[in-house]
């Protein structure tokens, strides 16, 4: 190793003072000769004779200078520009290969990386605050679900008095006000809830006023609310006065002391501020996790020192059924965006960087023919002096520069998309104001590197140590190349035959399945549909606790609904858990039928009209019963049903939630009793229908119009306040626009993954054109030969297809038994694709075709060549 | 006819060259190599300039050091001699080329002679 370094040091000061090193050969290479020459001359020489024989026995002095000068120092920078400059004059030369090649990296590289960063852009990303990266968030980390939970509030207010390797520890929650201001409109808003030290956190100045103080948590403060700049200047048209004057958060008045910057959104994307009061937190000591606590590192502590303190002060209610939970202290965005990098993650970028390896063994395959047809030059540089690793790197080059030109524009094509996914993106919880998907994360640049070099490897490396393995035969210096396509070539034909006519049903089945959403849009009118979210109180998500809330949540809603009923504008009122279309994905266990069976359905709480409000009708069975509270008995849509049971009828089987791998059991077994129509014919979504239950809380109320969607949706938000201040209207949308947002960012995909299909079948189509004429090519010889003592040429032609479609015919029907085994077992619905008939016989004829034609050309060509110009050229 | 040269095996100019400076002491390129074709008795094809490239690597590796001199008929050269580590080095080249050596020796030999 000393060694090494020695060396290393050595070039580098010889590579940096050229003129010190080429001195020192020429003085060193004179003295040698003077000294043999005199040593020559003393035994009898004359000095003509003594300086002949002391040339002859240093060897050649011009070479023996070079090589002196290369190993004094680094090697030659204009060589590796000369490499680069070859390289590019190649791919410009096959620019067919480039072009089809670059493509299909491109879109396998944009795929694997942009997930990436997606990822790394919700979960990774640097903190745009003062010593952002000292900022940490301390949260209950549930290791079952691989995902972070709020904390009790008892549990803070001990961290608070117990902790040292924090400071200013602090903690926020976001609650839903209904806000009125002057004459304005009551509009439902979201508020932090935040302890003073949230500020202190931040390290943001207010722009005007003060911000909230410790005092102001008080039960007995005064209320106040610091305000974003986007709300003064929107509510209070800038006015710098602003201080001092006073809003309604459910009806209760509260100052405004301050003007936040632009920008500001800490904790996640607030705009309204209110202190955390103590008193309320008092009040609140139940078991409910309520706060999301957050706080920097004390000045010189690292985040496992405080990660370890945490773990050591723990959880009150440590000891009960929660073991998997334990108290951690983690980076801020890690904690708020809720999950960690884990096993599905990292499925789901290996799987897409499977992406990479049709187009890169496609490529490699065309880069292997293209270079054993120039094999004799590269036998030819070998024997002037070229060594086999310089010819090997000059031809991995070509393949480096390939891939860095689909990296880059690739790391392009993540921006922009980011960019665009950006503005249409709508987290649950809304974006959090470090989210810029437009932005290449540090992380994801390591990873696209690290994933160009593996793809360069594959396209280039392989095939470029393969064919100079045999530089040093004679006969490839004489232009025949000693290639043997023997067994292992019509293999590799057949492969590549095989992979096309499997791949490609799949490919385009899956594109389809995401793309057809958005062609074909949602199949019924859903622009008449209008849905809205009904909540109590404060908004929350949550199911109500208290009984009395439950009762007066359902009386409110009743009223509520009533009154809309009595609209004229209104023909059909119903109810649901979620909005048609929103609905979470579940994992779901079905015992019936030949076995269990497991399916991502997306599932939804429905009232009896549910049905009948969207015209779906009853395929088989009946829908549930008008009595609610039966929660024994689901309704499951068409396409689950056809997923689960095929043509049959899944009427009588039972199912559930899906047990956790670590707790025995799942939900309860529910029996479906019917099967109904798809509400949204073209997005395949498997939807389960359960009866609502009682007490459902947060409600969505759907309306079916006969005119007027504005008139209705404006009178939605009136007649929520005209009935009570607590009852809160919002997520006012119709169908058609649900419709539309499901399928945004999923038809970029689609698309993403449809010219990633048409790349493969490009490629394919190429790379079986290349092996076929190069098959072909290489008995242009016979061929012409034959010709020339009298073959016929349609029986040569005959005999040179029949041996390419023996080739090809082996491809075929292997490719068919395994697209047709891959039909049989891959369940293409259930990852988003859609069927689509007659695919597989589609790929076989295409590919067929393409070898047959591809094998043609040369053959043709060779059957025109003259006999003594194929022995000349061979 | 001429007797025929063997040629050199590979890594083992870097032996030789360190062995000759720690038995002659200091010495210029082309001492080296005149010593190394005397001791070999002209049996090894030599070249001259290749010595050179072997000085150039120890140097490098610091196996040796070079001082630039005068020599004995008043002509500049650089002369070359042992350091620490290279001496270390022929110390342990040294032991593994005879234990190979022992280990081809004995395969080679005649059955019973082992």
């Amino acid at each position: 190793m000393a060694a090494f370094l020695h060396t290393l040091l050595a070039r580098i000061q010889g590579f940096l003072r050229p003129a010190d090193v080429d001195a020192e050969v020429e003085q060193e290479l004179d003295a040698h000769l003077a000294i043999a020459e005199d040593d020559r001359v003393r035994s009898g020489m004359t000095r003509e004779e003594a300086l002949r024989l002391a040339r002859l026995e240093l060897g050649g002095v011009a070479q023996l200078r070079e090589a002196s000068r290369e190993a004094r120092g680094l090697p030659r920078l204009d060589t590796f520009w000369l490499d680069i400059k070859l390289g590019v004059r190649m791919l410009r030369k096959t620019w067919g290969l480039t072009l089809i090649g670059g493509l299909a990296l491109t879109t396998a590289i944009s795929i694997t990386v942009g997930l990436f960063n997606v990822y790394q852009s919700i979960t990774g990303a640097a903190l745009p605050l003062d010593e952002g990266d000292r900022v940490v968030s301390l949260m209950v980390w549930d290791a079952a679900d691989q995902a972070t939970r709020g904390v009790a509030q008892s549990d803070f207010e001990r961290w608070q008095q117990s902790l040292r390797s924090v400071v200013n520890l602090g903690a926020f929650r976001t609650v839903e006000r209904s806000l009125a201001v002057g004459n304005r409109q009551v509009e439902p808003v979201s508020v932090a809830e935040i302890t003073a030290s949230g500020f202190d956190v931040a390290r943001v100045p207010p722009l005007l006023g003060r911000p909230i103080r410790a005092e102001d948590e008080h039960g007995g403060a005064e209320p106040v609310v610091v305000i974003g700049h986007n709300v003064w200047a929107s509510v209070f048209a800038s006015d710098r006065d602003v201080t001092g004057r006073a809003i309604r958060l459910d009806g209760v008045s509260h100052t405004v002391i301050g003007v936040m910057p632009p920008t500001f959104a800490f904790p996640v994307n607030h705009q309204y501020w209110t202190p955390l009061k103590t008193t309320l937190r008092a009040s609140q000591l139940s078991a409910e996790p309520l706060v999301i606590a957050f706080a920097r590192l004390a000045p010189g502590v690292a985040l496992p020192t405080a990660d370890t303190e945490l773990r050591a002060v723990g959880l009150l209610r440590a000891g009960d059924q929660d073991d998997d939970r334990q108290a951690r202290v983690m980076s801020y965005v890690r904690g708020i965006s809720g999950t960690g990098l884990g096993a599905r993650e990292w499925f789901l970028f290996i799987t897409a960087g499977l992406l990479l390896l049709p187009p890169c063994a496609n490529i490699a395959i065309l880069i292997y023919a293209r270079t054993v047809t120039r094999q004799a030059e590269f036998a030819a540089r070998h024997a002037l002096g070229g060594s086999r690793a310089r010819i090997v790197g000059q031809l991995s080059l070509e393949a480096l520069l390939l891939v860095a030109g689909a990296t880059v524009a690739s790391l392009v094509i993540v921006s922009r998309v980011g960019k665009h996914l950006q503005a249409d993106m709508r987290l649950p919880n809304g974006n959090p104001f470090w989210l810029d998907l437009g932005r290449i994360q540090p992380e994801t640049l390591l990873f696209a590197i690290i994933v160009a070099a593996l793809a360069a490897g594959i396209v280039g490396l392989v095939p470029a140590l393969q064919a100079v393995g045999r530089l040093t035969d004679v006969a490839a210096l004489g232009g025949r190349s000693t290639l043997k396509l023997g067994a292992g070539w019509t293999g590799l034909v057949a492969l590549q035959v095989a992979l096309s006519i499997a791949v490609i049903p799949v490919a385009g089945q899956l594109a389809w399945g995401i793309i057809r959403p958005a062609v074909r849009g949602p199949g019924f009118a859903a622009g008449q549909f209008l849905t809205a979210r009904v909540t109590l109180g404060q908004g929350q998500n949550s199911s109500l606790v208290q009984p009395s809330d439950a009762a007066r949540f359902e009386q409110l809603h009743t009223q509520f609904a009533s009154r809309l009923e009595g609209l004229p504008d209104v023909a059909m009122l119903t109810r649901s858990a979620v909005a048609p279309g929103r609905e979470p994905r579940l994992d779901i266990e079905v015992e019936g039928g030949s076995a269990y069976q497991h399916a991502p359905a997306r599932v939804n709480a429905v009232d009896a009209t549910f049905f009948e409000t969207f015209d779906l009708r009853v395929v088989t069975g009946r829908i549930l019963d008008r009595t609610q509270g039966r929660t024994e008995q689901v309704v499951v849509s068409r396409a689950l049903a056809r997923y689960l049971a095929g043509d049959g009828s899944p009427v009588g089987w039972r199912l559930r939630d899906s047990p956790r791998h670590d707790a025995p059991g799942g939900g309860s077994w529910q029996e479906i009793v019917g099967v109904v129509d798809d509400l949204y014919a073209n997005n395949g979504n498997l939807t389960i229908y359960r009866p609502l239950p009682e007490n459902q809380h947060p409600l969505s109320l759907s309306m079916r119009l006969t005119t007027g969607r504005p008139q209705v949706a404006q009178r939605l938000r009136d007649l929520g306040s005209e009935i009570d201040a607590g009852l809160y209207v919002s997520e006012i949308r119709s169908l058609a626009d649900i419709y539309a947002d499901s399928i945004r960012s999923v038809y970029l995909v689609g698309l993403m993954l449809g010219s990633g299909a048409l790349s493969v079948l490009l490629l394919s189509a190429a790379g079986i054109y290349a092996l076929m004429s190069f098959t072909v090519a290489r008995r242009r010889r016979e061929i012409a030969i034959r010709a020339a003592l009298g073959g016929r040429s349609t029986r040569l032609l005959v005999g040179v297809l029949g041996r390419a479609a023996q080739q090809i015919g082996i491809g075929a029907i292997a490719g068919v038994l395994l697209a047709l085994w891959l039909g049989t077992y891959l369940p293409i619905e259930a990852i988003g694709g859609a069927k689509v008939p007659g695919l597989i016989p589609v790929a076989a004829v295409t590919m067929t075709i393409v070898g047959l034609l591809a094998a043609a050309g040369p053959a043709r060509r060779a059957l025109r060549l003259h006999p003594t110009e194929a022995l000349r050229d061979s | 006819m001429a007797e025929t040269r063997s040629p050199l095996l590979q890594g083992t100019l870097d032996l030789m060259v360190l062995k000759t400076l720690d038995q002659m002491g200091p010495l210029h390129g082309y001492g080296i190599a005149r010593r190394i074709e005397q001791v070999g008795e002209h049996a090894l094809a030599l070249n001259q300039g290749t010595v050179h490239l072997c000085l150039v690597r120890l140097l490098q590796k610091k196996w040796i050091s070079g001082k630039w001199g005068t020599s004995d008929n008043n002509r500049r050269a650089k002369y070359y001699s042992l350091t620490k580590a290279g001496r270390r080095q022929l110390e342990s080249e040294t032991a593994h080329w005879e234990r190979v050596a022992g280990v081809i020796g004995r395969i080679l030999a005649p059955e019973g002679r082992g």
